[in-house]
């Protein structure tokens, strides 16, 4: 299925959007696998009536619920924390190799205290923050995709900022 | 060297200081809050605050997709797609992983088979010899009967009707009429 290229130009174009977004919303990686398998498979179930126009906000509407659906799930066990490290190292650039051993160590530090603090948003803030300031998405296509009036994108967004700021307080240099 | 003055920030200036460092706002609002970081000290210091922690957050790259998880769903998808199309596998799932639709199905089936059966069946009668020749002769009765009436209308139609209620008028009436004309000619 995968060879027919509308469905491949689809995954292409957005299966590190999907992964990602699962990834900060579900602090887990096992769990991020399955949402952005399940996404790919219920965009190939409808790949025949689907609108490659309005891809972006149907697959991060799908994203999106099918996460919540996860985090309501497994309430009860939100102590299985994701090791942010991990990916840490996939995220750093390598061409930064060259550059000072302390300034890589501290940037490391930095982007990793700065996912965590994300992660440690509250959810309704976390997605918008994370579709805005990740994904790249407007705040039209944020509203759509999380059936949320664009105003409330707005404050969530500044909200997130404003937590996120108090969350890295101690960080600062 | 002016010296920048220090005083609070409003909660708007402040939303509006965050959205700059991040980027956003107006131009307008830029300019007030570009305005707000020369003139204060305070303004400064949290517009860097932010700024700081906006680059640090545009840094934040997309994680990749595991390879893994194309191989799943291309996996998924093909088998998918073998189990789809055929009529008899369709079929064969339709009857057999749900018991209840195809009991429900036979059920209606054998019920409606019945029902046919039993309406179209053809009537046999059975009757004695002696029950035919007494519904003869019923028969015969009834047609001598019938016909004994209409010879009796004949009758009545003939002499009563025609003669005396039809012809008698008829003849009086050509009469009256022939004397008009003999009149006329006089």
């Amino acid at each position: 299925m995968l060879e027919q290229p509308r469905y491949r130009f689809l995954i292409q174009q957005y299966k590190n959007r999907i992964y990602t977004y699962s990834l900060y919303m579900l602090k887990n990686k096992m769990d991020a696998d399955d949402v952005t398998q399940e996404v790919m498979i219920r965009i190939w179930k409808n790949i025949d009536g689907f609108n490659v126009f309005a891809a972006k906000t149907w697959i991060m509407k799908t994203t999106h619920n099918l996460c919540i659906d996860y985090l309501r799930k497994r309430a009860v066990a939100l102590n299985r924390e994701l090791e942010i490290n991990e990916l840490v190292e996939e995220s750093v650039k390598t061409d930064r190799s060259e550059e000072n051993p302390y300034l890589i160590t501290h940037i490391k530090i930095m982007a990793s205290k700065v996912k965590e603090a994300i992660q440690r948003l509250p959810e309704n803030l976390r997605s918008v923050f994370v579709l805005y300031e990740i994904q790249g998405l407007k705040y039209k296509e944020i509203s759509k995709a999380l059936d949320m009036p664009l105003n409330s994108v707005k404050v969530y967004l500044l909200r997130a900022r404003k937590k996120l700021q108090e969350e890295l307080k101690g960080y600062e240099a | 060297m002016k010296r920048k003055r220090i005083f609070d920030l409003t909660d708007e200036q402040k939303d509006k200081i965050i959205s700059a460092a991040y980027g956003n706002g107006s131009l307008s609002d830029r300019l007030i809050v570009r305005r707000l970081i020369f003139s204060n000290e305070e303004a400064e210091k949290f517009y860097l605050s932010y700024k700081h922690t906006a680059a640090e957050v545009k840094q934040i790259a997309e994680e990749e997709c595991p390879s893994d998880i194309l191989k799943t769903v291309q996996y998924e998808t093909k088998r998918a797609l073998e189990n789809k199309g055929s009529f008899l596998s369709d079929l064969y799932s339709a009857v057999f992983s749900r018991p209840i639709v195809s009991a429900v199905t036979t059920v209606v089936l054998i019920a409606s088979i019945v029902i046919a059966l039993i309406v179209n069946r053809p009537v046999q009668y059975n009757y004695t010899q002696a029950q035919i020749i007494d519904a003869n002769r019923q028969a015969r009765e009834a047609f001598l009967i019938v016909g004994k009436i209409l010879k009796e209308t004949h009758a009545t139609l003939q002499n009563d009707v025609l003669g005396e209620r039809v012809s008698k008028p008829l003849n009086q009436s050509i009469r009256i009429a022939n004397k008009l004309f003999e009149g006329e000619k006089k």
